[in-house]
């Protein structure tokens, strides 16, 4: 155990040396920056260690463990939480979901022109991102799934079977899973340029997500195993807005987090989150560029043809991400461990896991940033001529994009902003539950030594991807 | 419920049908209204893409130097050449002029040609503008943040007699006066013309996919962002359905006048995608201009970029374009492989 903690230490020491990480690296896209990169990963960290003492000093209690809720004032609340308001959200999500099945089946079979990939990988995916780290949990409202399921079980009344009890040990296993299949879709399989295929998988996935209602009953399945379900309320949980018995009210940021349930599976969820898009941006950089055809190569050496041999070595690259990122978790978990208090390394990931959502939430946000700002734009004509057949329902099917709402220099300064302030968010989170899980101030703070350098190697690792990805 | 999962159903047909409603895609616009308005470039262009040969003077027992003595004074302009390879018989003659301000001139143009400028000049052909700004949809990242964009080029048929120097003089109308640019090119005959032509069987070279590049999307195309002409290999292809093989790399791009072809592929594989495969080739080995030219253009021979050629389904080549190249020759060239 003595040299496990060892490997964590220098692990987490490699992983927090911001200079080491990017003294050598240029911003080929970002030029005219006036600061250099170095010094943002510098400042990005020095923020952090400031962040780490204060928090020390001046939060002695937990206070987003107990936050309180409010509802929304005249009313509103009650308005936007009614069963109208959820009957019209989950109706438009249903006819979205026709709408894209129809649109990649009956448009052109390619990605650029075909109106289905770039509603679902830019603004479900993404852009339903950035909707419930501010609007909350907008896809519970939305979810074409569970619109159907509930409609289902309302028109069927006593007559729909009773669910089965939801197998414990599953937890949020099956959304890990979905979270998994769904970016190696996209990174790996890039099923984005081949639209038929992507919404095959589109319809697949609601095939067995209604039949696995069915069973398991719509609200327990959204809970547990509908991926999108599970990742768009992991988000959301960092927003100030909550609904409550069909009241929408507000409760300060972040507090939705320490009230997540940390099932089996959750652990995963959030690793996977946060690896498949760590993969993402290592694989547009020059590292995985260097390493790829000697992977391909190693894979063809043992028989799979060019395209599968491809395949298998983003698939290891994805996979490679994801236990990066499980496994620098777990070695700060096992620091964490060392100061005391009884508790097992499993429990320790558990109960932190929580705190990892707004580190991927700014994974997310600064990596797709440009990704939506510039690319979202395409729905605006792709609407027009959602089948690329020469349609222009809206006016607006000869509309390009606009580069220029966003300057590259603009969107690094951003992107930065994301990633130091959902690490110091993070790292808030982890002070609040060490308070509250350790008792004593003092060993609290000792275990957060941990988990300070579990915040700034991910805010290396982040800043390295972004300029890595900008190569 | 059931009946709101109809409506929606319903309403999903219908938009699919009003979807099919126009032609195979793509866009069915005069393509100089995707050039912009601002500063009254869109007249400019239009203006240039409806030439005579009566509008200019005569070349008739004049020598090029007398031709330009009667058409100058109108301000210093130059001519970008858009296009390298000339061959005995009729050539494609691509430009675009530039005024000393290093912005583009649009007006009606004529090329006149002579071995020598002090030989009888041989001329007026008609240059008429062909756009290469194409819908937004269909702009790259690298064409929509071009300040001044290429936004015509001009293209003459010019006819040669002989082989060797040839000088050149372009001749745009501006308002009451003529603006004129000299060049100088090299005619070759065809013979020694290496780079296969129309009616030519075309090297069977396998042009890269993502599986030749191993999953390296960088070196699969430089557009930003990446076209989809990449799903199928050149050789796969070659002899069993049309084909427009385009050769260019348009990030790394040198000249200032090659132009955006690679969107103007995109917006007209849109059209004709069911009838053509559309191939990009990109251009450097590991897009690096210092490492050599890929193998597929070595194969054709090329030293220059970029280069369309168009394949009918016998596999022999039916069109060639080089250099610059609009919309409206980039679809004559498809239409021949019909």
């Amino acid at each position: 155990m003595r040299s496990l903690r060892v490997a964590a230490v220098v692990a987490l020491a490699a992983l927090a040396a911001p200079a080491s990480a990017l003294a050598h690296s240029g911003l080929s896209q970002r030029q005219n920056l006036p600061i250099p990169d170095w010094l943002f990963a510098w400042a990005a960290a020095a923020v952090l260690v400031v962040s780490f003492g204060a928090l020390a000093v001046l939060w002695p209690e937990p206070r987003l463990e107990k936050a309180g809720w409010r509802p929304l004032p005249g009313g509103l609340g009650r308005a936007l939480g009614s069963r109208a308001v959820e009957i019209v959200c989950g109706a438009l999500g249903v006819a979205l979901l026709v709408l894209t099945i129809v649109g990649g089946y009956v448009g052109v079979n390619t990605g650029a022109a075909n109106f289905a990939p770039a509603f679902i990988l830019i603004i479900f995916w993404v852009g339903l991102v950035f909707g419930s780290i501010v609007f909350g949990d907008v896809f519970r409202a939305i979810s074409p799934w569970r619109a159907i399921g509930r409609a289902t079980g309302a028109i069927l009344g006593r007559r729909a079977p009773a669910p089965r009890p939801y197998p414990e040990r599953l937890g949020r296993w099956p959304a890990a899973l979905v979270l998994l299949i769904f970016p190696w879709i996209e990174l790996v399989g890039k099923w984005d340029a081949v639209p038929h295929t992507l919404v095959s998988a589109a319809l697949g996935y609601t095939v067995i997500t209604l039949a696995a209602q069915a069973i398991y009953g719509t609200e327990t399945w959204t809970r547990r195993g509908e991926g999108f379900a599970v990742y768009f309320n992991f988000f959301s949980r960092i927003s100030p807005f909550e609904t409550r018995d069909r009241v929408v009210g507000l409760r300060p940021p972040l507090a939705g987090l320490p009230k997540l349930d940390p099932v089996p599976g959750t652990v995963a969820v959030v690793v996977v989150m946060i690896g498949t898009v760590t993969f993402d941006g290592f694989s547009q950089g020059p590292l995985w560029a260097s390493v790829l055809p000697d992977l391909v190569d190693a894979f063809t050496s043992i028989g799979f043809g060019p395209v599968a041999a491809e395949k298998l070595a983003g698939t290891v690259g994805l996979l490679f991400g994801v236990g990066l990122i499980g496994g620098f978790y777990t070695l700060g978990m096992e620091g964490a461990r060392s100061v005391g208090g009884g508790m097992t390394l499993e429990r320790l990931r558990r109960i932190f896991i929580h705190t990892l959502v707004p580190i991927a939430a700014v994974y997310v946000a600064a990596h797709y940033l440009t990704y939506f700002v510039y690319d979202g734009q395409r729905i605006i004509y792709l609407a027009s001529d959602p089948f690329g057949q020469g349609s222009d329902l809206f006016g607006t099917a000869t509309r390009g994009v606009d580069y220029s709402v966003l300057s590259q220099n603009g969107a690094w300064y951003l992107e930065v902003a994301f990633v130091v302030v959902g690490h110091v968010a993070a790292l808030t989170l982890a002070h609040d539950r060490a308070l509250s899980v350790y008792g004593q101030a003092k060993r609290a703070v000792r275990s957060q030594y941990w988990m300070l350098g579990v915040m700034v190697g991910f805010t290396s690792l982040a800043l390295w991807l972004l300029v890595n990805a900008g190569k | 419920m059931r009946r709101l999962v109809l409506a929606l159903l319903l309403a999903g047909a219908l938009l699919s049908v009003a979807g099919c409603g126009g032609d195979s895609g793509g866009s069915s616009q005069n393509p100089v209204e995707q050039v912009s308005s601002e500063g009254g470039l869109r007249d400019r262009v239009q203006a240039a893409q409806n030439v005579s040969a009566a509008d200019f003077p005569s070349a008739d027992g004049k020598t090029l130097q007398q031709v330009a003595e009667e058409v100058k004074g109108g301000g210093k302009v130059e001519a970008g050449l858009a296009s390298s390879v000339f061959t005995v018989g009729q050539s494609r003659f691509a430009f675009g002029v530039i005024d000393d301000q290093g912005q583009f001139v649009y007006g009606p143009t004529a090329v006149y040609v002579a071995p020598d400028p002090n030989k009888p000049a041989v001329g007026p052909f008609p240059a008429p503008a062909d756009v290469l700004v194409t819908e937004g949809r269909y702009r790259s990242r690298q064409a929509a943040e071009e300040t001044d964009p290429f936004a015509a080029v001009y293209e003459a048929q010019v006819r040669f007699d002989k082989r060797g120097p040839w000088s050149v003089l372009t001749v745009t109308k501006s308002g009451n006066t003529w603006l004129a640019a000299p060049a100088q090119i090299n005619v070759t005959t065809k013979k020694a013309d290496t780079i296969p032509g129309v009616g030519d069987s075309p090297p069977k070279v396998a042009t890269d996919t993502l599986a030749s590049v191993k999953g390296d999307e960088k070196l699969l195309d430089t557009r930003v962002p990446p076209s989809d002409m990449h799903k199928d290999s050149f050789a796969d292809v070659l002899g069993k359905k049309p084909v427009a093989l385009l050769f260019a790399t348009p990030q790394l791009c040198q000249s200032r006048v090659c132009g955006p072809v690679t969107d103007v592929a995109t917006q007209l594989e849109a059209k004709y995608r069911d009838k053509i495969e559309f191939i990009h080739q990109e251009v450097y080995a590991n897009n690096d201009p210092n490492a050599g030219l890929r193998p597929p253009l070595q194969a054709f021979h090329l030293r220059t970029e970029p280069w369309l050629f168009v394949v009918n389904a016998n596999g022999k080549i039916t069109a060639r374009l080089e250099g610059s190249f609009g919309i409206r020759a980039f679809e004559n060239a498809l239409k021949t492989a019909l």
